[in-house]
């Protein structure tokens, strides 16, 4: 037996073609008294061409409305929506300013309303990076992210404090090398390190290139 | 048209509530599952020397939280994000949810390594607490709806248009397209066209070092051939304004790359990923589904006739 599928018609200023539909689907409102709103699904998903067409401009005193909208289901504009309104415009504007400024000065330090500057320097080099220390009882162990409570990316942007990317040994890196021990020594009271050694070296890219002769940074417990 | 008009037209295009509220649901259910199953770990941070704490720009008035603050800034967050989820209290729940996840994750950044994956999941808790993501598919639309009904009072149509909705998803159309295109500004300032061959991408394949990034990495043309391909998907991310088969292709295209990147760097952008959703009519989705699963249920319901001979 067949059984008798309903079709029916978008009314929409855009495009109207027959739509086939779901008895149930189609019972958008359950109040008897209420206009039957059919098929607003189809016209959402028309494909008109143009920038954002399914979102169209408002007419110059109403709010905006789609242009599949025939009036029933858009929300009244009492004075507080329209206040609610004139303010996130004002608070839209101030925070696109926010993110286009951060974004063009590349600063992240302002997350959430940061700029994206992820991998955009030159990379000619790949640098290895380790760190060891000398413990009162003479043996030398490796110093790990995990020893500090940091991932590895935040335990390396640490070090890139003391040595650059390229080789280079900053100002004060002992002295940075010296808090890092002091802070690993609170960790390690009972055999505190004596020394602590941060090895640099550097591999000219493409991958494959020899690497350079390592830079140490060198901090020893006076 | 005058220009407050235009500006006007653009943010506030009244839309569904019901894909808003879709929205919703796909967000809050991602924010939940990166603080409930991902960040646990952060709670420790609290324990971390203040030597590494480099506090975020939001952050700085305020005070480093002690372990069991910490603990109680997590439940609190768990909590909300659950109510925001299932539609309880969904406004409170979301301003509720909102700068503690900002708070949550903006402490792990400061930390000295600052992600962008996220920025959109912030935004969006923001934006969908100011708009009226909690009328529909919610806790709080099935409460309304029943009152009404008890009282014998209008119930609220299904199929509700709201400016603020469509300017919470109008938000994130613009926050999605900003950050591919200053993240394709950022290497053209800094590198120019010569990033392709920069060493950038290079680096951090070799960096992260997964599997695929050390195959890949040997053979430099496939890497520049990547970057090239990175920066062109990112400096174009402004197509996605466009409706249709070219945002569809960009899309699928933005989806792959970000696969990529997960395979090969390691580096996750689920939570930009997901703000894409932004751009499509959701509800439609959601009554496909519906539509779907009715007729499965009835499928499974009716016998199976047995033919006579």
């Amino acid at each position: 037996m067949h059984r008798v599928v309903p079709y029916t018609s978008v009314n929409s200023p855009s495009r109207q073609h027959p739509v086939r539909r779901d008895p149930e689907e189609s019972r958008v409102s359950k109040l008897p008294s209420e206009p039957q709103q059919q098929a607003p699904v189809f016209q959402a998903t028309g494909r008109s061409g143009g920038p954002t067409s399914t979102l169209a401009a408002p007419t110059a005193r109403r709010p905006a409305r789609d242009p599949s909208a025939n009036g029933h289901g858009v929300r009244p504009a009492t004075p507080r929506h329209r206040h609610a309104v004139v303010l996130l415009s004002v608070l839209t504007a101030i925070w696109l300013a926010a993110q286009l400024a951060a974004g063009l000065a590349m600063n992240v330090h302002t997350w959430p309303v940061a700029g994206f500057p992820m991998f955009s320097e030159k990379r000619p080099v790949v640098s290895e990076r380790r760190i060891e220390a000398r413990r009162r009882s003479g043996r030398l162990v490796a110093v790990n992210p995990g020893d500090f409570g940091l991932t590895d990316l935040q335990f390396l942007n640490y070090q890139r404090s003391m040595v650059s990317e390229t080789g280079m040994v900053k100002p004060k890196a002992v002295d940075r090398l010296g808090r890092l021990a002091a802070i690993w020594n609170r960790r390690h009271r009972d055999d505190p390190a004596v020394a602590m050694i941060l090895t640099h070296i550097v591999h000219p890219l493409p991958y494959g290139t020899p690497a350079r002769s390592p830079q140490i940074v060198r901090w020893n417990a006076s | 048209m005058t220009l407050v008009r235009r500006w006007q037209a653009f943010w506030f295009p009244a839309v569904p509530v019901r894909r808003l509220a879709a929205f919703r649901i796909v967000m809050t259910a991602y924010a939940l599952f990166d603080v409930w199953l991902v960040s646990g770990f952060i709670s420790r941070y609290s324990l971390v020397d203040d030597e590494f704490y480099k506090a975020l720009v939001v952050l700085r008035p305020l005070p480093r939280l002690t372990p069991s603050l910490t603990s109680a800034v997590y439940a609190v967050l768990v909590i909300s994000l659950a109510l925001a989820l299932v539609g309880c209290f969904t406004r409170p729940a979301l301003w509720i949810a909102a700068p503690l996840y900002l708070w949550w994750w903006g402490t792990y950044y400061s930390f000295g390594a600052v992600h962008h994956g996220r920025i959109a999941v912030v935004v969006a808790l923001f934006v969908l607490a100011v708009g009226p993501s909690g009328r529909a598919y919610s806790v709080d639309s099935w409460l309304t709806r029943r009152r009404a009904a008890r009282l014998g009072a209008l119930s609220p149509t299904a199929d509700q248009r709201d400016e603020l909705a469509g300017w919470a998803l109008r938000v994130m159309m613009v926050l999605v397209v900003a950050a591919y295109v200053l993240a394709a500004y950022a290497k053209l300032w800094v590198t120019g066209p010569g990033w392709v061959r920069g060493g950038a991408l290079e680096a951090v394949m070799i960096k992260n070092g997964t599997p695929a990034a050390m195959l890949l990495v040997r053979h430099i043309w496939l890497v520049y051939g990547m970057a090239a391909l990175t920066l062109l998907l990112e400096s174009t991310a402004w197509l996605m304004f466009f409706r249709g088969r070219i945002r569809d292709a960009y899309v699928v295209a933005v989806v792959l790359f970000h696969i990529g990147t997960l395979l090969v760097l390691n580096i996750s952008f689920l939570g930009l990923v997901l703000a894409y959703l932004a751009f499509y009519d959701l509800e439609v989705g959601v009554d496909r589904i519906g539509a779907w699963l009715r007729q499965l249920s009835r499928a499974k319901a009716t016998p199976r006739e047995i033919p006579l001979r």
